[in-house]
């Protein structure tokens, strides 16, 4: 999961980062409300941690643009002032929950744990066919049986499985799992989905991951009548 | 009496006016006073003139050495010829003795003792006690009018006459009797008047009062009213006043709110700090609980201080902050917040109440209030808003209205209910809700404004189950403009 966290601390900011990379997020930091626009809009997220007071543009204004764009993504604001009215506000402008500071890391995990259950219909783990995913202990089961995977692989599945029946490109794919500079030219991305879909295809017979030529990939899995 | 301006001017222009009548009253009756003797003293001397006219001169003879002046039996003027007529006629010698008396004037002492020298005339008054019809003895004013005549050399006489002023005075006192009731009369027209141009003058100053309840009523911001030129300055003075304390408070609301985020985000980074140390040794984890404690404190303390110093506070105009919206508004964050718990929030709104007042303290107290019903209840919340009545008469408001949350969670102990205002007191660390995060100081600062705005908090057991903190806002409504 991949979580923008807008802060313009610079030791806030690194420890938010710390603490979120720890839980096994995948974590984009911006330093001021501009930045962490630009970068909410142009990449695929599955959470934002948006502090208020930001210079350039404030939170609330960053929530209210991402929001005007239909990014349903969601947010949870961190504030200062500690005052219900700039709860009110931030929640009113399209965020999701609060937290105010001095907060305490473990709140802050909780908080965006509960956030991102909320977005998957609170659920704990994915499944398909004999495919389980555990998203807590991010663990995955075949057959019920432990099925060993990379943390890329594992990233890729659990990406691709929260977007049952919906087109990925490559590009998205490739912005979730690496850092804005990578080579987007190279084929890792296709490395990757061909050393998943062969782990998942150990029987020959489950292949839910499809290659739509020019599009990307779609999970996809009937259970079979 | 005098508290109110109107009432002063009326008190002392009442005055004025009563002092003003009394002397026109004065000055008149004494004008006409004067004027009526004007006239006497003319007719004393038109009847000098007659008097004289048929008055002869014998000269000395052996009967008379010094001579004698002759008058006829009956004078021209009938009222000289009857007794107590009211115009008497005398001829005095130089020692005052009579030498001749018209008829009317018989037995008439000599009155006016100023002898009037040769030629000219002396006036005076006097008083003389006689008679009536009915032989009751009556004073008799006389106007005494003498005027020195030479018969012979070196010897002045005076012709005295005397007219009975009653029938001027009885004049004199009607028109006394009219003018004060003409006087009387006016005034009573003038203080009218001056009642409509006292209206009408002090309108402005009522415009003024009314705009000023408006202001504190939060209808308007400013004092919008047309005023006089008089008054122009005093508004546009008032109106800056009211600009100057609107930046203040917006001033001083940024400036902590600033103060606010510059002291809490080190906090929150320091609090990550000592979460990542690892001890080792007993004495460097005891030091990290200190420290995680301390730190706690601090954050308290910042953030009720903080927060408790940004509401609450009085102003010159607060705004009338409708309330049926901002319970909808927090209701509608609350049920994102509590979307893992799902909280149903129904809202009574009994009466369209209003806030008047900062809108962020309305919505410190009902957030706090809410939060803790959502947190603390068992999925279910009512807010109530209505108008208080009083219990004799259900039908009458009596202008304060209320705010009531309710929950149906476990509710507070009666033991506990006089604590649970109290700052840092966490019911839940008592008991089983042990996991609910919060810092004890919502409650706490939803009292602080309370007692700030002048309002009443109770918590008793609501009929849900759970708690029932009832807010009774004070009757801003009634403190009418009373111009």
């Amino acid at each position: 999961m991949k979580i923008l966290v807008i802060e313009d601390d610079q030791s806030l900011r690194q420890q938010l980062a710390s603490g979120l990379t720890q839980q096994g997020y995948d974590l984009v930091t911006a330093q001021d409300g501009q930045e962490g626009l630009f970068v909410a809009q142009n990449y695929p997220l599955d959470l934002l941690v948006v502090d208020l007071g930001l210079p350039k543009v404030n939170g609330l204004d960053v929530i209210r643009a991402l929001r005007k764009d239909n990014k349903g993504i969601p947010i949870l604001i961190l504030t200062a002032r500690g005052g219900w009215k700039a709860k009110v506000e931030g929640l009113e402008a399209g965020a999701d929950d609060y937290l105010e500071k001095p907060f305490h890391m473990e709140e802050l995990q909780a908080r965006v744990k509960a956030l991102l259950r909320r977005v998957t219909g609170h659920k704990n783990r994915l499944s398909a066919g004999p495919l389980m995913v555990d998203l807590e202990a991010q663990q995955v089961q075949f057959a019920q049986q432990p099925l060993e995977l990379t943390a890329f692989e594992y990233k890729i599945l659990e990406y691709l499985m929260r977007r049952t029946g919906k087109v990925v490109s490559k590009t998205v794919l490739t912005d979730y799992l690496y850092d804005q500079d990578f080579d987007r030219d190279s084929n890792v991305i296709e490395v990757l989905v061909g050393r998943l879909r062969k782990k998942l295809n150990q029987n020959g017979q489950f292949n839910p991951i499809q290659t739509l030529r020019g599009r990307g990939y779609m999970f996809s899995w009937d259970e079979p009548c | 009496m005098l508290n109110s301006l109107r009432s002063r001017l009326l008190f002392y222009s009442g005055l004025l006016l009563s002092a003003l009548m009394l002397l026109l009253g004065w000055a008149v009756v004494k004008l006409y006073y004067s004027s009526q003797l004007n006239e006497l003293r003319e007719q004393m001397r038109l009847h000098s003139h007659s008097i004289l006219a048929v008055a002869e001169y014998q000269e000395p003879n052996h009967q008379h050495s010094d001579g004698r002046v002759v008058f006829p039996a009956a004078m021209a003027e009938p009222l000289l010829n009857s007794p107590d007529s009211g115009f008497y006629a005398q001829l005095v010698d130089q020692n005052n003795r009579v030498i001749w008396a018209s008829r009317s004037a018989q037995r008439y002492p000599v009155l006016g003792q100023q002898t009037a020298p040769l030629g000219e005339w002396r006036y005076s008054t006097a008083t003389r006690t006689k008679q009536d019809v009915s032989e009751s003895q009556i004073n008799e004013t006389l106007f005494v009018a003498r005027f020195g005549i030479q018969w012979q050399p070196n010897v002045v006489t005076n012709l005295v006459l005397m007219r009975d002023m009653g029938p001027l005075l009885l004049r004199v006192e009607g028109l006394k009797h009219r003018l004060w009731v003409i006087l009387s009369l006016l005034s009573a027209m003038l203080i009218g008047i001056q009642l409509l141009v006292l209206k009408w003058g002090m309108q402005p100053l009522k415009q003024l009062a009314v705009d000023l309840h408006a202001l504190q009523q939060g209808k308007q911001a400013h004092l919008l009213g047309r005023y006089p030129a008089e008054l122009k300055p005093l508004i546009a003075n008032l109106n800056h006043v009211l600009e100057t304390e609107r930046n203040q408070r917006e001033r001083y609301r940024n400036t902590l709110s600033d103060l606010s985020h510059s002291l809490k985000t080190p906090l929150t980074v320091a609090n990550g700090v000592v979460e990542k140390l690892q001890p080792k040794q007993p004495i460097a984890v005891q030091e990290k609980t200190e420290l995680t404690q301390q730190l706690s404190r601090m954050s308290q303390i910042i953030q009720y201080q903080l927060q408790r110093s940004m509401l609450g506070g009085q102003s010159l105009a607060f705004s009338a902050v409708p309330v049926r919206p901002v319970i909808e508004a927090v209701s509608d964050a609350l049920r994102k917040v509590y979307a893992d718990k799902p909280v149903d929030i129904r809202h009574v709104f009994v009466d369209a109440c209003e806030f008047i007042g900062d809108e962020n303290d309305l919505m410190e107290i009902t957030g706090n209030l809410m939060d803790n019903a959502c947190k603390y209840g068992a999925g279910q919340v009512r807010v109530t808003t209505q108008h208080c009545k009083p219990k004799t008469n259900t039908t009458l408001e009596d202008g304060r209205w209320q705010l009531i949350v309710e929950d149906n969670g476990q509710g507070i102990q009666a033991e506990q209910l006089h604590t649970v205002l109290q700052r840092g007191v966490r019911l839940d660390t008592l008991g089983e809700q042990a996991n609910v995060h919060g810092q004890g100081l919502g409650l706490a600062l939803v009292k602080d404004i309370v007692v700030a705005l002048g309002a009443q908090i109770s918590v008793t057991r609501s009929d849900l189950g759970g708690c029932r903190f009832a807010v009774t806002f004070p009757n801003t409504a009634l403190v009418k403009a009373d111009a």
